[in-house]
């Protein structure tokens, strides 16, 4: 992995060895043997993972944490994930949050549809931001810092102007999804303009023609 | 979305100084579509597009000649992608790629015949190069082929 690599929402494969049983009660029953760099794609792209595991705006953190970690899977030796991974996961077993999950936002679901979100330019000019409008959210009247995927246009020439202007038609629409990688200390320390969301105008509805 | 005669006006007249006219007369109100994609009751706003249909618009070639001439650059450009379309809505700036070809349209805002906001936008005419390759199937082709053939 290179610095160049380290980007919001870069996606690697991240291969891992498990330990003994006895370790792995312990919490630290996980090793990791490799990280490869998946150029090209990012973890906001849809398609990439299952939507089931990731997380909703609705709820809290530690409460979607939680019910994760304590479904039964297939696994024969623990009844569920829980006492597996939740000492790797979260380094102790109170309430803390120190997980960084995925949290996507699909505007179009009816829980999500009733926004009044805005896409603000920083003073800075130099990033967009993302003003959270919604009653019922955990992250309502929170900021973040919107990071443009590079396939998206070619920014230098396009200018944050107009991407403003686009993103907040399109939001306006509900025609976008938003993905937050939640970072619990950003979200909790500060109130605007640190923790990190991307957000991908969805496919073009088709425009029959009505004049 | 009904372009009418107040319609014209408001498009041909903005009151924001930020935004260009659009001048839609009655020659030409017949080449443009546009169409409501959400309206609000409550506060009365519109968002609409109004695309030009009257021909897909190629965009004009800024580039020096000789530059354009070189056979490796554009084949080198041709496999890094970004000559061609990345998002099927794209901001339409002087030197954009010429192969990009696009409807040009308006990304509306209004309220009734006020203008909030009237956004110039291209909307992807043509399949990006690689899309195309794939889409074409030589006619010969055995998908089921022992593919052994091909590899080392």
């Amino acid at each position: 992995m290179t610095e160049e690599m380290l980007k919001p929402f870069s996606l690697a494969l991240i291969g891992v060895v498990v330990r003994s049983n006895e370790q792995c009660g312990r919490g630290y029953g996980i090793s990791i043997k490799s990280i490869k760099h998946v150029k090209d794609m990012h973890c906001g792209m849809s398609g990439v993972y299952d939507k089931k595991w990731v997380y909703s705006e609705k709820v809290d953190i530690n409460t979607q944490t939680l019910d994760l970690l304590s479904k039964a899977t297939r696994c024969k030796m623990y009844e569920n994930h829980l006492s597996f991974v939740a000492k790797l996961i979260r380094g102790s077993a109170d309430d803390k949050v120190s997980e960084r999950p995925v949290v996507y936002v699909d505007l179009k679901a009816d829980a999500s549809k009733n926004h009044s979100h805005k896409i603000h330019m920083h003073p800075s000019n130099q990033t967009l931001e993302l003003e959270f409008v919604c009653d019922g959210s955990i992250y309502n009247g929170k900021r973040f810092r919107i990071t443009i995927p590079p396939t998206s246009f070619t920014l230098e020439e396009t200018g944050l102007s107009w991407t403003q202007s686009y993103y907040q038609w399109c939001v306006d629409l509900n025609m976008a999804d938003i993905v937050i990688i939640h970072d619990e200390f950003q979200v909790q320390k500060f109130s605007e303009g640190v923790s990190t969301a991307a957000l991908f105008p969805t496919k073009s509805p088709s425009f029959p023609r009505t004049t | 979305m009904v372009i009418d005669k107040q319609m014209q006006n408001a498009l041909s007249t903005p009151t924001d100084e930020r935004f260009q006219s659009i001048n839609i007369t009655a020659d030409t109100v017949s080449t443009c579509a546009g169409t409501t994609v959400f309206y609000n009751k409550s506060s009365n706003i519109f968002h609409s597009v109004n695309i030009d249909t009257s021909r897909p618009r190629i965009p004009k070639d800024t580039q020096d000649s000789t530059e354009s001439s070189d056979s490796t650059s554009m084949d080198v450009n041709v496999v890094e992608g970004w000559k061609s379309h990345t998002s099927a809505v794209c901001r339409l700036y002087g030197g954009i790629e010429t192969c990009r070809h696009v409807w040009c349209a308006y990304l509306l805002v209004h309220d009734g015949p006020k203008i909030l906001l009237v956004l110039p936008v291209g909307m992807q005419a043509n399949c990006p190069v690689g899309d195309k390759a794939v889409l074409q199937d030589p006619a010969d082709v055995n998908i089921y082929a022992i593919p052994n053939v091909f590899l080392s």
